[in-house]
């Protein structure tokens, strides 16, 4: 993550690009190859207690990798685990079981615990519930005073993170008096301010209105593609999934599917597999689907309407 | 605007409202104090009084505070002032004016109830005037600034002071979001058939129950939120915190506290002299 | 009984700096037993405006009829009238306060003054219509089920009064696509069960059609559509001015349609668009293989 502002408005086509590039925190201008992954799961296990005693496994043996500067969506039906997993990225949960790495440290060490939230921001799903002051710029500074950083450095933060949501002129502006998805932007905002590699959202837009939900999903893009953030995406939205470079389906605690969005959204055997697991496909591979059983010959992969549009034409 | 209840703020752009919080606190406090510094015979002198009115007077004009919603607001007060007038007026010992029955009204009387009815006034319009001209983050900033400095004390203080403070920020963000959060329950409960209308207390007494407990539930399930969402940014509650905004005193606070100081000896001056 | 809303006008706080008209002269009429979906972005009056259906509250200027009486009046007709219509709010599982499931299905019947025996048969019936096991659920603390089920719960609340008119305020807000579809089949058994007038606000443009005949747009506070569902769906114009896009299908449909294809766009779900295209494509087959001039 830059930081200071002048990538803004500086486009970039490949996320491994601006990587090289980036000055975030930590990043080594050594070849792909001896890069270490950014997080690393190894066997991760959450256990919960229950009040009668017993106890369920959120997570059973979750292996994962996220690399810097991945979109990865993570989907899941309710009750899949998809939330606990991402609490644990940040250390808001810790493991009963296995290894959660961020840049190489271990959420579990204590000493850890607060540079690794300086790697790793998160984002949650409801607005309201994230906003602590009573002014949006003062809502985004809470995360750099937090840090006890200089003032000058807290204010061009502040103004630099605004700036990327879009929402400057309303620095001075009381956060009830915003709609859900400006209360989100700030959110997002705020976590941006800290200037962490990576941001999780969890289920950002599942409590906005249409239009506040395409705010979001764009800024977030933007996040990935112009500001090298490595993001993950949990969703219960196909259609935002789509958006990832990298799609994860959760199931009962275990990652049971895992690749580009064609292969895991695009085809007819997937789609019956998340149909199974109280999953929806985009609107688009379903009518793509069914047009392909009235005989049409379609290529695999269509994701989007647009694309379909193109491949019937 | 209706009413210049003590609580409502508007921002705008006077000279009372560019001071520093903590010089109105300040000032406010030793404004509502000075009414009841009396020479003798348990009352203010007719002299600080009159400047201690006419002071005050100036300053509702200086924060350009609509003076109508104001006396409305003094006019809503004035039925507490009432009961109190007539209390003191019938019970002070002194000259008697009138007497019907076995009610003596006296100068005195008068005079103690005619008092009691000024302190009141004075206090409402000075803590009108406070928050009419400091928002309540500002207050909170205020606050926080005075109790900074208990903060070099020792750990319990200084994490209990750090807590105050942050406490005292959220529930003043959330205000506007409680109403409004109170508001859909009581419809919601409403929709279900619960008489939040009814004329009867005995109604209204049962309804509480479908109010109460979604909205502390609620509260609960923010407040475990808004933890997480503040630890996810790094918030530590012993650890030291730098600031966006800094409270700085100006000339104009300056010059605000000398008179508001030279106001207060004044009054005492004029008690001691009327002694 | 008919709905009725004349020249409906709100305004919050009026009189002060805060002053924002919800509601601008909003005037339509709902019969008995219609299907009405009721779109727009935050802030367009949706909400408003289902309130004031249910009476709970009162107009600046204009009027809502319940039948013959006005919705919000403090008579004993109006009163009664207002007992008919039933308003589960978004996220009503958050209304949640009894100790147990029976009793927060109970709170509204109660409420009506019937007596235990019917209270427990309407309970029984609303829990089996959202789908929950009565049995197990009734004697449970409230809390500790899930999400899902709490929203049944609340969602049996409202029906176990009985209404006449069901209005829901995105009843499937937070759910999973499944919970999505399942709750609004079940929101279609209701009505088609009952035969009670139904108002459901929603985004879900994929899965309204499934649920409603008829479409109502909200923007800034005034209606900018309402005609048959598919009509309003397929009107790009309406639905932008209101900040939402037109569903995939018919986005897709209109991209064929521009690209010269001859497709109807107002085939709102998957499977009429796909057969759409199927019978389109085949056209285009058969002129093909005439070497053209095929009528």
């Amino acid at each position: 993550m830059p930081t200071n502002g002048h990538r803004r408005g500086a486009a970039s086509t490949s996320s491994h690009a601006t990587q090289a590039n980036s000055q975030c925190r930590g990043a080594t201008t050594a070849s792909h190859h001896a890069v270490p992954p950014f997080i690393e799961i190894r066997d991760l296990e959450h256990v919960y207690p229950l009040e009668d005693g017993g106890e369920v496994a959120a997570l059973r043996g979750v292996d994962l990798t996220i690399q810097r500067g991945e979109f990865v969506a993570l989907v899941g039906a309710n009750g899949s685990g998809k939330t606990t997993l991402a609490r644990h990225l940040n250390g808001l949960l810790l493991p009963t079981a296995g290894s959660v790495r961020v840049e190489g440290l271990l959420t579990s060490e204590p000493d850890n615990l607060w540079a690794v939230r300086e790697r790793v921001g998160m984002v949650f799903q409801n607005p309201d519930n994230q906003l602590v002051a009573s002014t949006v710029e003062e809502d985004v500074a809470f995360g750099p005073e937090n840090q006890a950083l200089p003032v000058d450095e807290i204010r061009r933060r502040v103004d630099w993170a605004l700036d990327v949501v879009g929402l400057l002129d309303y620095r001075t502006h009381p956060p009830h008096m915003l709609s859900g998805g400006q209360k989100q932007l700030v959110a997002i905002a705020g976590a941006l301010a800290t200037q962490p590699a990576c941001i999780v959202f969890d289920e950002p837009t599942s409590m906005l209105d249409p239009l506040g939900r395409r705010r979001v999903r764009g800024t977030i893009r933007r996040l990935n593609a112009r500001e090298a953030a490595t993001v993950l995406l949990i969703t219960q939205s196909m259609e935002e999934a789509a958006l990832a470079d990298r799609v994860l389906v959760l199931h009962a605690g275990r990652v049971v599917m895992d690749g580009p969005p064609a292969e895991v959204l695009g085809g007819d055997e997937q789609g019956k597999r998340l149909r199974a697991l109280g999953l929806d496909l985009p609107v688009a591979v379903e009518i793509a689907d069914r047009l392909r059983g009235l005989g049409l010959a379609l290529p695999p992969g269509l994701l989007t309407v647009e694309a379909l549009a193109g491949a019937l034409c | 605007m209706n009413l210049l209840l003590p609580g409502t703020h508007v921002a705008a752009d006077s000279v009372l409202h560019r001071l520093d919080p903590r010089v109105k606190m300040g000032g406010a406090l030793l404004l509502m104090v000075l009414p009841f510094a009396a020479g003798s015979k348990d009352r203010p002198c007719l002299a600080s009084t009159l400047l201690l009115v006419a002071f005050v007077a100036v300053l509702v004009v200086l924060s350009t505070a609509p003076i109508r919603a104001l006396l409305r607001t003094l006019r809503t007060v004035l039925w507490v002032g009432f009961f109190m007038f007539f209390f003191y007026l019938f019970t002070t010992p002194g000259q008697p004016l009138v007497a019907v029955g076995g009610i003596r009204v006296s100068w005195e009387g008068l005079l103690a109830g005619g008092t009691q009815i000024y302190r009141l006034c004075l206090l409402v319009t000075v803590s009108a005037l406070l928050t009419f001209t400091t928002s309540p983050a500002q207050l909170a900033h205020g606050l926080e600034a005075v109790l900074a400095p208990l903060g070099r004390l020792c750990l319990p203080v200084r994490e209990f002071t750090r807590a105050f403070t942050i406490v005292l920020t959220i529930a003043l963000r959330f205000v506007p979001t409680l109403f409004d959060e109170i508001e859909k329950i009581t419809r919601a409960q409403q929709a279900r058939g619960a008489d939040v209308r009814s004329p009867s207390p005995v109604q209204r007494v049962r309804t509480w129950v479908p109010l109460f407990v979604p909205i502390f539930v609620s509260a609960f399930r923010r407040a475990d939120e808004l933890a997480m969402a503040m630890e996810a940014r790094g918030f530590r509650s012993a650890h030291r915190r730098t600031h966006l905004h800094r409270l700085q005193l100006t000339g104009r606070d300056l010059m605000a506290s000398l008179v508001l100081v030279a106001v207060g000896l004044a009054i005492l001056g004029l008690e001691r002299w009327a002694q | 009984m008919l709905i009725r809303v004349e020249g409906l006008t709100y305004t919050y706080a009026a009189g002060t700096p805060l002053e924002r008209a919800a509601l601008r002269g909003v005037s339509l009429d709902i019969r008995a037993g219609e299907r009405v979906g009721i779109l727009g972005p935050t802030g367009s009056g949706k909400s408003t405006l289902v309130q004031h259906v249910a009476g709970l509250l009162k107009p600046t200027a204009g009027r809502v009829w319940l039948g013959d009486v006005v919705a919000h009046a403090r008579t004993r007709a109006a009163r009664a009238r207002r007992r008919q219509v039933g308003l589960a709010f978004q996220y009503p599982e958050d209304q949640t306060f009894e100790r147990t499931v029976f009793r927060e299905v109970a709170f509204g019947p109660r409420n009506l003054g019937l007596d235990e025996a019917e209270v427990l048969a309407r309970v029984r019936w609303a829990l089996g219509m959202v789908g929950l096991d009565t049995t197990r659920v009734m004697g449970r603390v409230p809390f500790t089920l899930s999400g899902g089920e709490l929203r049944r719960v609340a969602l049996a609340g409202v029906l176990a009064m009985r209404p006449e008119v069901l209005i829901l305020d995105e009843p499937t807000a937070g759910l999973d696509p499944r919970g999505r579809r399942e709750l609004l089949a079940q929101v279609r058994t209701w009505q088609e069960e009952t035969g009670m007038t139904l108002l459901l606000v929603s985004h879900d443009l994929a899965e309204l059609p499934r649920v409603v005949e008829r479409a109502v747009v909200l923007a800034g506070g005034g209606v900018v559509a309402d005609g048959p569902v598919r009509q309003v769906l397929s009107d790009g114009e309406a639905l932008r001015v209101a900040g939402l896009d037109v569903p995939p299908t018919v986005a897709l449909l209109r991209a064929l349609r521009t690209a010269g294809w001859s497709v109807r766009t107002d085939r709102l779900l998957p499977e009429e668009a796909a057969a759409e295209i199927a019978e389109a494509r085949d056209i285009l087959h058969s002129i093909a293989d005439d070497g053209g001039g095929h009528p």
